[in-house]
């Protein structure tokens, strides 16, 4: 991961109170503080969900995500969870602290 | 009692438009006002048989016919329409006064009407339940809407179709539906019964002509319906009638973009649209023949109502 972004632990923005609506692989979350409703795939739904509590790194991601699918290494997943944290930051609705 | 606008004789119409005559169109009170015997006829000729309001009933609308300063009357533009608190809001030549009154109530409409998830779209009814048609400008969502009204299919409306709260019913909203360039002729060879009026060239719409709703879909405006097909149509000339099947998350994605107040109403929207996105069937159709358009509409209808 050489994004330095990835660097950091993660947490959902415990403020932005989304309401979630999905059909088959497509998902929506609506965030009444801007009015916006944003289309998320699959991954980037899973990666919000993980960034409750404490919060997580992009590896730590990484590996909740290979023991839930019980998979090997996967460089796709990889760049997938970093392309997924980039959109959820950019989008307003996930935190970063300092690892 | 006088019910409706055709029952008033013409003195008494000018009388009451003095200080205001006040209409129902759907669910909104509409407060005409204006001495100009232009507004008399307009009304007379385009809207008789709208239901009269009572006179002490709450306006959501009030629109007040005015002539306009002698410097605008040289540039051709004599008459304005100002809205409450004589806030000038349409200036327009005198044969553009109809457009002029439909299209300061959209205005109203749109920007006030918020106690109404406001879909940008024809909504039709039969026995069997409702449609919508969301569709972008251009789409050939009025043009099929005003041959469907003529074909059995009760107008709610041509522009807004409105989802009340806490229900998926549709509130109907019948108005006049403006058919714009080759859409008039279209119309005028496939219902030579349907009423017109006047062509109103030049507009920032191009030529225009609005056709008159039926007076029995006027009379059952206060009868909701619940909505069974949500259609995305799209006139594209020679094709044969197509209908496909969308993806619910494709079908809600394009309604949440559709909605006037969607922002607006937030939380309540997202959450209305994602019901009724379940609760209908969504299609694309391709269409070029009002005919077939029709028959496949009323057969999907009837299928998605089982």
């Amino acid at each position: 991961m050489t994004n330095p972004m990835l660097n950091c632990r993660w947490i959902a923005d415990p403020a932005a109170g989304l309401l979630w609506r999905s059909w088959g692989d497509a998902h929506f979350a609506f965030d009444p503080r801007s009015g916006q409703t944003h289309f998320l795939n699959s991954v980037a739904v899973e990666v919000f969900h993980l960034l409750d509590g404490e919060g997580r790194s992009a590896a730590d991601i990484y590996r909740a995500l290979l023991e839930r699918y019980a998979i090997d290494d996967d460089d796709a997943l990889q760049s997938a969870i970093e392309t997924s944290l980039t959109v959820l930051d950019r989008l307003g609705i996930v935190m970063t602290r300092p690892a | 009692m006088r019910t409706s606008l055709r029952e008033l004789p013409a003195d008494e119409l000018q009388g009451r438009l003095v200080t205001g005559l006040k209409l129902r169109i759907g669910p909104f009170v509409v407060c005409l006002q204006g001495r100009d015997p232009l507004l008399a006829g307009c009304l007379a000729q385009h809207y008789p048989d709208y239901p009269l309001a009572p006179v002490d009933s709450f306006t959501d609308a009030r629109l007040s016919l005015r002539d306009q300063a002698w410097w605008a009357r040289l540039l051709g533009r004599p008459r304005e329409i100002c809205l409450e608190d004589e806030v000038p809001f349409t200036d327009f030549p005198v044969n553009a006064l109809l457009a002029h009154i439909e299209w300061s109530l959209n205005w109203c409409v749109a920007t006030r009407a918020n106690q109404y998830l406001m879909l940008h779209g024809g909504a039709l009814a039969r026995d069997e339940g409702a449609m919508i048609m969301p569709g972008v400008p251009g789409a050939g969502k009025s043009t099929l809407t005003a041959f469907l009204m003529h074909r059995g299919w009760r107008l709610f409306s041509d522009e807004f179709a409105l989802l009340k709260p806490g229900s998926l019913d549709l509130q109907a909203f019948p108005r006049l539906i403006p058919l714009k360039n080759d859409a008039i002729e279209v119309i005028q060879a496939a219902v030579p019964e349907a009423a017109f009026g006047p062509q109103i060239p030049g507009t920032r719409k191009g030529r225009v002509s609005h056709l008159r709703p039926l007076a029995e879909h006027l009379r059952r405006m206060d009868e909701g319906a619940r909505p069974k097909l949500v259609v995305f149509p799209s006139y594209k000339p020679g094709v044969n009638t197509t209908l496909t099947e969308m993806a619910r998350s494709e079908a809600f994605a394009e309604l949440t973009n559709n909605a006037f107040n969607y922002v607006l109403l937030g939380r309540l929207a997202f959450e209305m649209l994602a019901e009724l996105t379940d609760a209908v069937r969504c299609y694309r159709l391709s269409y070029s023949q009002l005919d077939d358009a029709n028959q496949q509409l009323q057969a999907l209808l009837r299928e998605s109502a089982v």
